[in-house]
């Protein structure tokens, strides 16, 4: 028995790093998750938890103004049709990608790290995208009117032009929205039943119930959830692609030297995914602090897995932007050969630069496995990263409108307050979601993390190393 | 551990579905019936300051439009009659009948009539009578039988949808332009030939001979 | 605010003036009502909401709004109110047109007023008048919105309290009454043409022979009359006739903007054609400024205005030598030696171009120089041999009368018992040297006749509204002399008295009920036998045939001249350090009399594109020295008289010399032009001011427009200029923008310009799209005529008063909110000089100026773009703006190459302009009545939040197709005649450069004209093939004159790419 337990075991260098680090069992993984939701509201919550909602509130307060006094109230003018307001929701609208990603093509992929952040990550794309699909409907001059965009047989007889790709807007951003709360609330399920089996006031029991659906975690139940779960991997991997894609549209499709360009959508994409795991860890790098035990779950391993992925997107980015230039100066055409001369050393050339810091050199620090697990360096870099992103679409929607083909007609663009504190607000808005969802939901995937521990190995011996 | 839901809670999401897919679709449907000028305009018949009749006038006397209406041919609007237009017969006929005491009032003071406004076009909708009638639309096509109400109701619902059926097919509402005020006339059939055929035929060759294109794709031929 | 056929109760009684006026007549039923219905309506109108919508009841176009019941929420409802008799001509929902004219400084302009149910909406030329040429000015188009000024006197007002006409009729009896022989009393009047008003003075001088008549324009021309009473020895009007000159020189006389008429302009541009076998003319400009003349001139030559005088000296010797004309020649050794020499060669080539063309030349000096300066510009061109030929004369409108000066002398003499002001402002206006307004105190009383209760107000004992041309009686004559009609559109919305109804009671006649007084002078003009006949034929036409004034033979007094020049002429030489400070009449807002208008206070000028400020122009380079920037306040001084005022940047000034517009600064003016009127209140932060800086001060009786040796520091403040074109640089795009050769070019190739720019690259285009369907009979177009466009920008104005454009205050102008459908862009460019050097300061550049409307594309990127298709294609070529089907996403501006689609960013409409930032729900609702009454019922008035554009005055078009078909009735022919009617920008342009029409009509003009070889499409490699097309703009430079080579040189094809060597040459930024 002994030789065979021998042949079993594998040299020391080619284990796999584990994913749970010290061994931890299902009892654990459970208790350490389900203390957060269950345990007494911390101070520090608290702490964090008000003013951000006093800041939301005020971002809401914005918008109102704006709403009942118009568009004017923000910076935008002639020739600078979009300016905040658009650029933040292509910002949020990035970051929501990073979740899905995570949780369908990591899943379709069979990476099995996703496991303990995946759940934390889809929540933030869910927030995420309700900041961002606040922007585009308070941007339009009469709000009240918006139903127009819906494709409803009216009284008037007309319908949206379908060739619109703001109208492609609205149809992939609600989608992509539906998905993933479908599947983030199917992974949420088991967890939840769990958290109703623990639950002790009858209230909460009650709440957990019904949230659970009646989960009873049998055979049948599994197998269901599982194939439900597959499938809708499978239904918002596209998504993930589609939506960015689209959002860019907006810009590709148009006329407008800087906008006009076929490079836009992959470069969307990789800068949407780029910019969300900024987002995931800027999030969950905090949350490790609060929380020691999750050092167990959200390992170094991960943060190193993820930076990689940083590195690598940023890289991509950053190979968008010279092939943009490369392009302007290539294709002779005056007027993109204007464009792109503007961003780096037009009116706003020094976002340019910041944007260039940011997405493409600050990342590269990636390549050193030390900096990648040293958690500060990390942070910093993912906030970066944050900035750069947010820079990125100002850069390429003001910029390009501020000084498009008739010298008359440029102007310059500034935000006015409303604009800098709605935007503001949306940050509010997201965070003081976020600190709920960790309050009142499992904030890592149990079931799913259970999985990946020795444990769940069919052969797993109980007492065995592995 | 005990249960905290009863059994009979499994169908309970079920029920819940089916619930809102009844509801859903019931609040739709209302909306879409209330909410449309199919409902908020037709039938509206407010009461006039006086108790005219166009059954009488238009009706059994048999009167034209254009006589009261006496710019519908060369003016968007259709106007209204002067007290002067009544009274031309009102002197006369029936002098002393209480019914037209509002009229007599108003010759006397100079001061005119308020009546209530029954068909209305927003503000941003510039249509155009003498583009219509002088075309071989008929005042029927959009104000229904006029000369059997006796007090005059929206008859039509008068949505951009409504405007829109007749200018991407005028054929079904054009006539001769010697019947354009006549509210009884029916396209004659030939033999075997339905009237909205016979509609359909004459308006057919009308479009044609009087080149009818009305605007239909084009928004500023009614929004400038 | 489309009009409904909605008539309050009071309308009939509103509504019968117009048959009376329809009538002329004075019947019993008219006068008892006009007691009793108007002054009482007027007088309601004082004060509170409710009394002014009490008067606009009175003048109907509300719509009452009954019973608040739950009914009424879902349908208010709403009453139909029909006259009770009906009403002649009106039809309910069609414009009525009457001929009048407007009183200008330069005479009347002849005009068709467009009223729809007596509310006067929009003025245009009148066609069959010469002067007109159904083309018009500025302030013609913009005098509609004066009309319904809210802030104009309301009130007849005695010691500021307020008074009835009653009263104030019965006090000019008393004063009549006690006047005796006149002494003690003196009148005080703007200059006018009116023959009523000069025979009535005729009554008042016989009646008061002593009385004082002063007549006073601060921008009048009274330093031309003296040079030419010096020069032709009599009083003379001299007139040129552009369509006679070949070459034209203008020495500081702005002819085609400030100094413009009509027909002048139009004459002009005739000769600057290449079309129709006519050989195109020449104009050198020497001027201190760039101006709209300056900017067509094909040699310019920048020159303090105080040394013009030394350059027509210099130029004068030269044609002297080689005319050698005697009496020239001594004018020229009689005149003082100056100390300043200009290029020799750019005078010797001048003036052997004018040399050259004996009698068909022409030499113009402007008229705010001085007298002497202009007398030799009469004897250049009777050397010249141009008397009689491209200059004429012709007899003055009006006798001489007193000046200001003499009246203030008097006034101080305490000679002036009575003061009587009709229209005049001189509290604020009146040359500094004779402080006006103080020794008016002296007056024990002053009757004041004006619009506004402005700076002169509070002299007054005795304030009497004045009413507006529209609402008048009266006459005039056109600046041809010829006699023109003024007739009332309009009751007096406030009750107002006109000129002539107040002299009438001083020359002890009846206040005229009607046109009385207008119909014998008429009689007495026409010596017409059958008045019942011509007077209304005249109404009709608007003028009198055949009234035009005879031309008055010129001959040249030269020992005058000579005289003159050796007394006046002497001109000191410049010191590099001193300035010259160059007061000049404002493009927007002349002498400030239309400084409450809003539309011309938002009119950018067509130079410096400022709007609601004026500002001291000053060169780059004199800029640089003072390192002073955009905004920078200066403190400008002249012999004691301070001003401060911020700096404008202007390139193509004369270096040390300041130019400053008059007009601003008013502290009376009411809302909109005030100082300190804080068009909109940034939210944090400060007001932004508007309303200017007044100039007046620097001016003195002696020297009222060119003031030297001023002495300029900055204070260190700056002040915020709404500037609507903040870069004038054309980057290089010249090619595919504004062409530009020279006829030397022209006349080589036609066709030269056909590849300029990126068009010669374009590739074989394949769409993706479909076309949309261009299946109308019709297809509208339009061209622009760069080599015709002065770039006036009367177009802005016109278009604003037909498709009820809203102004959005100064702090939204600098925000770049600006609403106008059509601009007036304007580009400084450069090409390289003879030795390939750039102008890095750009002290020569050309000015080139391009009209910029929706350019109607037939493949729109706005129209792809837009989610809820609320902006598409018709079948006729138009690309229409749903305005009730848009959200505003601002996508389709955004994709719009031409930026020329408008977006309400506020509810300019619904919002006084100071409102606009306070919360709605706290903020006050709603315009003046009175401005409603301005709006073109057959527009829709745009609310907040939606986009919107020049529709090619889509509303004309509709017009016209549904006249066609209903006045076809069953016929199969629905085309619209070829150009039957126009778009407004194109019918009120002087020069004709916008033509606008049917394409799909060959007889039409714009089908003829866009298929010239000069017809380009901008940016035609984005493949949009709009429907405006420019046609190339030619100058026609001097083969000999020094720099002629590089003339239109920046938009030659050489020249071109996105940092092409004239990129980044700052422009007006």
């Amino acid at each position: 028995m002994a030789d065979g337990a021998v042949s079993l075991e594998c040299p020391k260098e080619l284990q796999r790093v584990p994913l749970v680090g010290n061994e931890r069992k299902f009892p654990w993984i459970t208790q350490t998750v389900s203390e957060i939701v269950e345990g007494r509201t911390p101070i520090w919550w608290w702490v964090f938890f008000l003013p951000l909602a006093a800041l939301a509130l005020v971002g809401l307060l914005c918008i109102g103004y704006q709403i009942s006094n118009g568009v004017g109230v923000w910076g935008e003018n002639h020739p600078n049709g979009w300016a905040w307001d658009i650029t933040n929701f292509v910002f949020w609208i990035g970051i929501g990608h990073a979740g899905t990603l995570i949780s369908a093509i990591l899943f379709l992929t069979r990476q099995k790290w996703r496991t303990s952040i995946n759940r934390a990550s889809e929540a933030m794309t869910l927030f995420a995208v309700m900041c961002a699909a606040i922007f585009p409907g308070i941007h339009v001059g009469r709000v009240w009117m918006a139903w127009f965009l819906a494709p409803i047989p009216n009284a008037n007889a007309i319908w949206p032009n379908f060739r619109s790709p703001l109208l492609w807007d609205v149809f992939a951003v609600s989608t992509y929205f539906t998905v993933s709360v479908l599947f983030w609330y199917t992974g949420l399920v088991p967890d939840l039943a769990t958290l109703r089996d623990r639950a002790k006031s009858r209230v909460t029991q009650f709440i957990y119930g019904i949230l659970a659906l009646g989960w009873r975690g049998s055979n049948r139940h599994w197998r269901h959830y599982e194939m439900a779960y597959l499938i809708l991997a499978g239904l918002s991997t596209p998504l993930v692609l589609s939506v960015h894609s689209i959002v860019s549209f907006d810009f590709a499709t148009s006329i407008v030297p800087g906008w006009h360009t076929t490079i836009f959508p992959p470069y969307f994409v990789a800068g949407a995914i780029f910019g969300g795991f900024a987002m995931v860890l800027t999030i969950l790098l905090p949350a490790r602090i609060v929380y020691p035990k999750l050092d167990d779950l959200i390992t170094r391993n991960h943060v190193d897995k993820m930076a990689k992925i940083i590195l690598l997107t940023g890289s991509i980015v950053g190979y968008a932007y010279l092939m943009e230039l490369f392009i302007a100066w290539y294709g002779v055409n005056p007027y993109e050969r204007a464009a792109f001369w503007n961003r780096a050393f037009g009116w706003y050339g020094w976002t340019y630069f910041a944007m260039m810091f940011c997405n493409v050199i600050s990342p590269q620090i990636f390549w050193s496995k030390r900096m990648r697990n040293n958690y500060v360096v990390v942070f910093i870099v993912c906030q970066f990263v944050n900035c750069g992103m947010w820079f990125e679409r100002f850069v390429i929607i003001v910029t390009s409108l501020a000084q498009d083909f008739l010298p008359s007609s440029w102007g310059h663009y500034s935000p006015s307050w409303v604009e800098i504190w709605t935007f503001a607000g949306t940050f509010g808005i997201f965070l003081s979601l976020f600190l709920l969802f960790m309050r009142f939901l499992p904030m890592i995937a149990m079931s799913e993390v259970k999985i990946v521990v020795p444990e769940a190995d069919p052969h797993h011996k109980p007492g065995a190393a592995h | 551990m005990a249960n905290i839901f009863p059994r009979s809670s499994n169908w309970l999401p079920l029920k819940i579905v089916l619930m809102a897919l009844v509801l859903g679709t019931g609040v739709s449907a209302g909306m879409w019936y209330y909410f449309t000028p199919k409902y908020t305009r037709v039938g509206y018949q407010p009461v006039q300051p006086v108790q005219f009749s166009h059954k009488i006038h238009a009706g059994q006397l048999g009167m034209d439009c254009r006589y009261c209406h006496s710019f519908v041919e060369v003016a968007a609007h259709s106007n209204i009659p002067t007290t002067q237009v009544c009274m031309n017969c009102h002197a006369q006929v029936q002098p002393q009948n209480p019914k037209l005491a509002p009229v007599r009032e108003s010759w006397q003071t100079g001061k005119p009539i308020a009546w209530t406004q029954v068909h209305k076009s927003p503000d941003y909708v510039y249509f155009n009578h003498a583009a219509h009638v002088n075309r071989g639309v008929s005042c029927v096509s959009c104000h229904g039988d006029v000369s059997e109400m006796e007090v005059v109701h929206h008859e039509k619902s008068h949505s951009m949808d409504f405007c829109l059926t007749c200018h991407r097919n005028p054929e079904n509402e054009l006539r001769p332009l010697a019947e354009v005020t006549n509210l009884k006339w029916q396209a004659t059939p030939n033999e075997g030939e339905s009237v909205s055929e016979a509609q359909v035929r004459i308006g057919t060759e009308l479009k044609k001979a009087w080149n009818i294109n009305p605007p239909d794709k084009n928004c500023a031929g009614c929004h400038r | 605010m489309k009009r409904i056929v909605n008539h309050p109760m009071e309308e009939a009684g509103g509504r019968k003036y117009w048959r009376s006026l329809g009538q002329l007549g004075d019947t019993p039923e008219y006068r008892g009502w006009l007691e009793r219905e108007f002054p009482q309506g007027a007088s309601e109108l004082s004060g509170g909401e409710v009394s002014r919508r009490a008067f606009l009841r009175l003048m109907g176009a509300s719509s009452a709004l009954a019973g608040l019941s739950l009914a009424a929420c879902r349908r208010p409802e709403k009453h139909l109110v029909a006259f009770t008799r009906g009403v002649e001509w009106s039809i309910p929902g069609k414009a009525l047109f009457y001929a009048t004219s407007m009183p200008t400084r330069k005479g009347h302009t002849p005009l068709i007023a467009q009223t729809h149910d007596g509310r006067p909406t929009k003025i245009e030329g009148n066609p069959l008048h010469a002067v007109s040429g159904g083309a018009t000015g500025l302030f013609e188009q913009a005098s509609i919105l004066d009309l319904y000024d809210p802030d104009r006197a309301r009130e007849f007002k005695h010691a500021g309290k307020v008074a009835t006409a009653e009263a104030f009729e019965k006090a000019i009896d008393a004063i009549v009454g006690k006047a005796g022989d006149g002494a003690g009393l003196a009148f005080l009047l703007e200059d006018s043409a009116s023959p009523t008003r000069e025979r009535l003075r005729g009554l008042i001088a016989s009646k008061f022979p002593k009385a004082m008549w002063a007549v006073y324009e601060p921008l009048g021309n009274t330093a031309a009359a003296e040079a030419a009473k010096a020069a032709f020895g009599a009083e003379v009007l001299v007139r040129p006739d552009f369509s006679k000159a070949d070459v034209v020189l203008s020495l500081d006389c702005d002819f085609l903007g400030i100094d413009s008429q009509t027909d002048q302009a139009r004459a002009y541009a005739k000769r600057r054609s290449v079309d129709g076998g006519n050989k195109m003319n020449r104009l050198y400009v020497v001027e201190n400024r760039f101006t709209v003349t300056g900017g067509m001139a094909d040699h310019r030559l920048r020159a303090q205005a105080s040394q013009v005088g030394a350059v027509a000296l210099q130029l004068a010797g030269e044609i002297a030598r080689l005319t050698g004309d005697v009496a020239l020649n001594s004018i020229v050794n009689a005149a003082p030696k100056t100390g300043t020499q200009f290029p020799a060669d750019w005078i010797k080539e001048c003036a052997a171009d004018l040399a050259g063309k004996k009698g068909a030349s022409l030499v113009l000096v402007g008229e705010r120089q001085r007298p002497a300066v202009q007398a030799l510009g009469y004897a250049i061109n009777a050397a010249l041999g141009n008397l009689g030929k491209t200059l004429s004369g012709a007899k003055p409108f009006n006798k001489p009368a007193a000046t200001i000066v003499e009246l203030a002398k008097a006034l101080g003499d305490k000679a002036v018992k009575t003061l009587v002001i009709v229209g005049s402002n001189p509290a604020y206006n009146a040359p500094a040297d004779i402080d006006f307004a103080a020794k008016a105190k002296n007056a024990e009383t002053v009757v004041r006749l004006g619009d506004d209760e402005d700076e002169t107000a509070p002299l007054a004992t005795w304030h009497a509204p004045m009413a507006h041309y529209l609402e008048a009686w009266g006459d005039g004559r056109a600046a041809d002399g010829s006699y023109l009609s003024v007739q009332p559109m309009i009751l007096p919305l406030f009750g107002g008295w006109s000129e002539i109804d107040l002299l009438a009671k001083f020359a002890a006649l009846p206040k005229p009920k009607g046109a009385e007084l207008v119909q014998e002078t008429f009689t007495k003009l026409s010596g017409t036998k059958d008045v019942a006949t011509d007077w209304p034929k005249f109404l009709y036409y608007g003028f009198l045939t055949g009234s035009a004034a005879g031309a008055a033979p010129l001959t040249l007094n030269a020992d005058a001249v000579a005289k003159l020049a050796a007394e006046k002429l002497s001109l000191p030489a410049p010191d590099a350090e001193s300035f010259e400070v160059v007061l000049v009449s404002d493009a927007s807002v002349d002498d400030g009399r239309y400084a409450n208008n809003g539309w011309v206070q938002e009119f950018p000028d067509p130079v410096s594109k400022l709007t609601w400020d004026n500002a001291a122009w000053i060169s780059p380079k004199s800029a640089k020295k003072l390192g002073l920037e955009n905004g920078d306040v200066i403190e400008v001084s002249v012999s004691g008289a301070k001003i401060e005022i911020p700096v404008l940047i202007v390139p193509g000034s004369a270096d040390n010399s300041l130019t400053i517009a008059l007009g601003y600064g008013r502290t009376a003016a009411g809302r909109v032009g005030s100082v300190a009127a804080t068009t909109e209140r940034y939210v944090f932060g400060d007001d932004v001011l508007s309303g200017g800086f007044n100039a007046y001060p620097l001016a003195t009786s002696a020297e009222p427009y060119i003031r030297i040796g001023a002495k300029v520091r900055s204070v260190g403040r700056s002040y915020l200029l709404a500037v609507t074109q903040e870069h004038g640089s054309l980057e290089g795009r010249g090619g595919d923008l504004v062409r530009e050769g020279t006829l030397k070019q022209y006349t080589e190739n036609p066709k030269f310009s056909e590849k300029f720019g990126m068009d010669a690259h374009i590739p074989e285009n394949r769409s993706l799209y479909a076309h949309p369907p261009l299946n109308d009979i019709h297809q509208w177009g339009m061209t622009v005529d760069l080599n015709a466009c002065t770039g006036c920008g009367v177009c802005m104005v016109a278009c604003q008063a037909e498709n009820n454009i809203p102004i959005v205050g100064k702090r939204q102008v600098i925000d770049g909110r600006e609403m106008h459908w059509i601009r007036a862009d304007r580009y400084f460019a450069s090409g390289p000089n003879a030795d390939g050097k750039y102008d890095q300061d750009m002290d020569e550049p050309e000015m080139v100026s391009q009209p910029m409307m929706c350019q109607h594309c037939e493949n729109a990127p706005c129209e792809t773009v837009c989610p809820v298709n609320a902006t598409v294609h018709s079948e006729d070529g138009l690309n229409v703006m749903a305005y009730n089907r848009c959200i505003g996403t601002r996508y389709c501006a955004n994709n719009c190459p031409f930026k020329v689609r408008r977006f309400n960013f506020f509810d300019y409409n619904e919002r006084q302009l100071t409102e606009l930032r306070k919360w709605n729900l706290i903020s006050d609702r709603g315009m003046e009545d009175t401005l409603k009454m301005s709006k073109n019922p057959n527009v829709t008035v745009r609310m907040r939040g939606v986009m919107e554009k020049c529709t090619f005055c889509v509303q004309r078009v509709q017009e016209a197709k549904i006249a066609t078909k209903a006045n076809g009735r069953d016929s199969a022919n629905v085309r619209i005649p070829a150009d039957s009617f126009t778009s407004a920008c194109a019918q009120v342009c002087p020069t004709g450069a916008i033509v606008f029409g049917d394409i799909a009509n060959p007889e039409s003009a714009v089908a003829k004209i866009r298929t010239g070889p000069r017809a380009y499409e901008l940016l035609k490699y984005l493949n949009l093939s709009t429907r405006v097309l420019y046609l190339t703009r030619l100058r026609n430079p001097n083969p000999r004159m020094p720099g002629a080579e590089t003339a239109a040189a920046y938009s030659q094809p050489k020249h071109h790419g996105p940092h092409g060597a004239d990129a980044k040459k700052g422009g007006a930024h």
